[in-house]
Parts: C-alpha cells; structure tokens; sequence
C-alpha cells in the first residue's frame, strides 16, 4: 500500500514538473519576442540627443581610451605598446601635417593598468609584472615619481593617496587597499576577498576616473563594487544580468589585434561620469548576438550601487563603440579606429 | 549494493542534500531583492508569478531540509527533491539552449558557476537525490 502511494506519488510528482516545464516553454515564446521587440528589459531612460562635434581619425591599431586633460585625448595603444595623446582638434594620429602627437612607449609583453589623473594632471602606469607605479607628468610624459609596491597585483589604481590592487589567489580575487604617505611610502591598510559571501573570481578592472571612489567591474558578471578611500564597500548588480559569456584572448593575426572568439561579456565599457558609474549596456546594445538595433545604450548606477537611469546614444549609423569616455557634457566615443566627439543633451 | 553500504551512502547524500538546500534557501532569503530582481528577468517565468514562484521555491527548499531530517520523512524529502532538482535541471537548459540571455538567480557559492556547471550540478543533485530515494527502506 505504502509503496503503492508513494509510487502514485512520485508519478504525479513527474507530471506536475513536466506541466511546469511545459508552461516555461509555452511562456518562452512569447517572453523572447517580447524581449527583442522590446530591445531589452525595462529602462527609465532619459531624453537625450548627441550632437556629433568632430571626429578623428586613429591608425589601424587597437586603442583604449585613457581620459581627457584640457584638450588632449589620451589614448592605449595595444599593437605598438604605447600611451599616445593628440589634442581633440586632430582630424588625424597618422597624418604627417600634424606633429602635436606624444607618445609614451611601454614595455612589450609586460602587463599595465593605466589611468589619468586629470586633477594632478599625471598619468599613473602600474607595471604588474615589476611591481612599480610610474607616475608621469601627463603634459611632457616626464616621469615625476616611482614608487615600488611589496605585494603582487594584477590590477590597480590610485585615487589620491589610495592605491587600490587586484591580486589572484587561490583562483580568487582579492583587492588590497593602501596608503601612500608625504614620502611615498606605501603601507597596506586592508584587503577585501569575501564581498557579500560571494568569491570575486571573475576577472575585471579597477577604475576612479578622478571621481570620489574607486569601482571594481567584473567583465564577466552582472556586478560591480563602490569603494570608498574609507575601505567602505558596496555591491551592486548591472541592470542586463547576464552570466558568463566564453573567455577570449587578444591574439596576433597577420598586424592586428584580434579577439580570439566573438567577445560577449556583460560589462566591457565603463567609467564614471559626475559620480555615476557608467555601464555600456551589452543586451540592449547593438551586439551581434542579440539582434536589437540600438546603438548604444549607457546605464548609470549611483555610488550607492543602485540603478537610476539610461542614456541611448543614437550616434551614427552603425557606430558600435570599442570604448566611451563621458567628461562634462562630452561623450567621447572609440569606434572604427575613429575618435567621435558628441555633446550630450540629457533632459532633466 | 549491501545495506549497511546503502545507509552510509545514504548519509552522505543527505547531509550534501541538506546543506544545499539549508545554505541556498538562506542565501535567497538574505538576498531576496537580488533574488526577485533576477526571477523577474527570466524569460521562463511571467511576471505576475515571479512573486508566488520566489516563496515557493524558497519554502520548498525549507521544507525538504526538514524532511530530510527525521527518518521517517528523509523518503519523501529524497523524492521531492530530485523532483525540484528535475525541475530546475529542466529551467537550466531552457534558459541555457534557448533564452535570449542569461539572468543569474542562484545564491552563494553555486552563483558562482558558470550556466554549464550548474546544470551539471544539478544532472548530479538530482541523480544523488534518486539513489537515496531508492535506497532508503520502503
């Protein structure tokens, strides 16, 4: 009898979760169309229009970009190891009529994070592989300080006298924060590996943009984390939960740099813009996996880590931004080897 | 497979099986905003259900840690779960093979692997959930 009823059981069991998985189907169908028709989830996003004000054309190399100081563009160039910086005005970085270009060469092979400083007006180069900040002045690339750190990074920043690192361990990421005294030595002040009870163990990058904290972004997961000079933490989760996409390389073909795979990870282009943090969004933008037709959609995320608002860039016609830099009222976007420089009207 | 040999494996199934459930259930209740904000973005589940699927979901998992704490029940605890494990096996590979992206749900340590790994973890869970369910005395 006993065995009877949970037989009974079980089988009635099976056919509850088969009807359930047949509703997610049925329910999936519907939600997808949904979901490309209404190019993305829900967003409260701003009236907004860019004016296109210059654009300049890059060689044929692979950038990043690093900031703006008065009217200079800093630039990473990843083929020919360099930081390079042109004034906006340029219509060109490889045209011999203009000589105002300057660059910093880097070492080949060796592994940097870089920033401006635009208040000081120095660029900090962390070498992970020597250990060594060089900060340099970011007018005449005159190197002003150098600073050893003891403990091994992979990725770092500095926000005043706060040196914020990523290091790997045991296959987790841990951040260490230090301090930076008068005679610029370094004391570690604290180090954060459990975040949340979740192991950071994706890898990402450590920005300040000269704002009032650092942020900590993950590439691979919907997340991101607001660290104050006070070591006061805060997680907060991008609005597009996406999970992790395949991992890929930048690998040699022929002269350039290329992906290994097709790139699709959640948070690849983000900076601080008057204290929000900045978020390419990677569903509701124009990506070839997704199909929506967006251009660019940036999603800022308050210090508190939570979501407040969009803005779509409907730049030009079928420009896909390698790279976006916000200063002022001034969007600077990185897209086929060309600078395009917008003003921004953002509705209030 | 000898009884005594059953009853052990038994046991390491059901202290693997509790902690899951125990530590999960807790971690969505910690971080149940997360936990909603994640369940609404699913492609699988509407809207007006997300809320009702949540408390569910989360009750479910309490009730089969109690289950598999007292002998008599730990039978029904066993089937019900590798009957939610089914269930979020099957959730997995929809939204793996079939949803336009990819929402992350899960609490702690297991929202830490890859869509590929859980479902495995699951396939696993639900597997181990069965073995015990028949190997535990009529």
């Amino acid at each position: 009898m006993s065995i009877l009823k949970t037989k009974n059981f079980l089988i009635l069991g099976l056919g509850f979760v088969l009807s359930i998985l047949m509703f997610m189907v049925i329910n999936l169908k519907s939600s997808k169309k949904n979901f490309l028709k209404e190019k993305g989830f829900t967003r409260n996003i701003k009236d907004s229009y860019v004016d296109l004000i210059k654009q300049n054309q890059l060689g044929s190399d692979h950038y990043t970009l690093l900031g703006i100081i008065d009217d200079r563009v800093y630039l990473r160039s990843y083929n020919n190891p360099s930081i390079i910086s042109i004034p906006s005005s340029n219509k060109s970085v490889t045209s011999s009529e203009y000589n105002d270009i300057k660059t910093y060469d880097l070492e080949k092979d060796h592994q940097y994070s870089i920033e401006v400083d635009e208040i000081n007006k120095n660029i900090n180069i962390f070498n992970s592989i020597t250990q060594v900040l060089t900060i340099i002045n970011a007018d005449n690339f005159t190197e002003t300080h150098r600073i050893t750190l003891k403990d091994r990074f992979t990725r770092a920043s500095k926000l005043g006298s706060t040196i914020l690192t990523t290091t790997d361990s045991s296959y987790k990421l841990l951040l260490k924060m230090y301090k930076i005294d008068n005679n610029h030595k370094v004391t570690f002040v604290k180090s954060f590996n459990m975040l949340n009870g979740t192991s950071m163990n994706e890898d990402g990058i450590i920005i300040n943009n000269n704002s009032n904290c650092f942020a900590y972004v993950p590439f691979y997961k919907n997340s991101f984390y607001i660290i104050d000079t006070l070591s006061n933490i805060i997680h907060g989760k991008t609005i597009d939960t996406i999970s992790t996409g395949p991992k890929t390389d930048l690998i040699m073909n022929k002269t350039k740099m290329v992906y290994s795979e097709p790139v699709r990870i959640t948070n690849s282009n983000f900076h601080f813009f008057n204290n929000f943090l900045a978020v390419e969004s990677a569903v509701a933008s124009d990506t070839p996996y997704e199909n929506i037709k967006h251009n660019s959609l940036i999603d800022l995320y308050n210090i508190r880590g939570n979501y407040k608002y969009s803005i779509k860039v409907n730049a030009e016609d079928k420009i896909k931004p390698n790279d976006f830099y916000i200063k002022d009222s001034l969007m600077y976007l990185l897209s086929n080897n060309s600078i395009f420089i917008y003003k921004i009207h953002i509705q209030e | 497979m000898p009884i005594h040999i059953k009853k052990t494996v038994n046991v390491f199934i059901c202290y693997f099986l509790l902690f899951v459930f125990v530590y999960t259930s807790f971690d969505k209740i910690r971080t149940y905003d997360s936990f909603i904000n994640d369940l609404n973005k699913s492609v699988l589940i509407p809207n007006f259900l997300v809320f009702p699927t949540s408390i569910l979901i989360i009750i479910l998992e309490l009730t089969i840690s109690v289950l598999l704490l007292f002998n008599k029940t730990k039978k029904i605890g066993f089937m019900i779960s590798g009957l939610l494990f089914i269930l979020f096996t099957g959730y997995i590979f929809l939204m793996l093979y079939f949803s336009p992206y990819l929402p992350c749900s899960c609490g702690g340590i297991i929202g830490t692997m890859t869509w590929n790994q859980h479902l495995v973890f699951n396939i696993t869970s639900t597997v181990l959930s069965f073995i015990a369910f028949s190997n535990e005395k009529k």
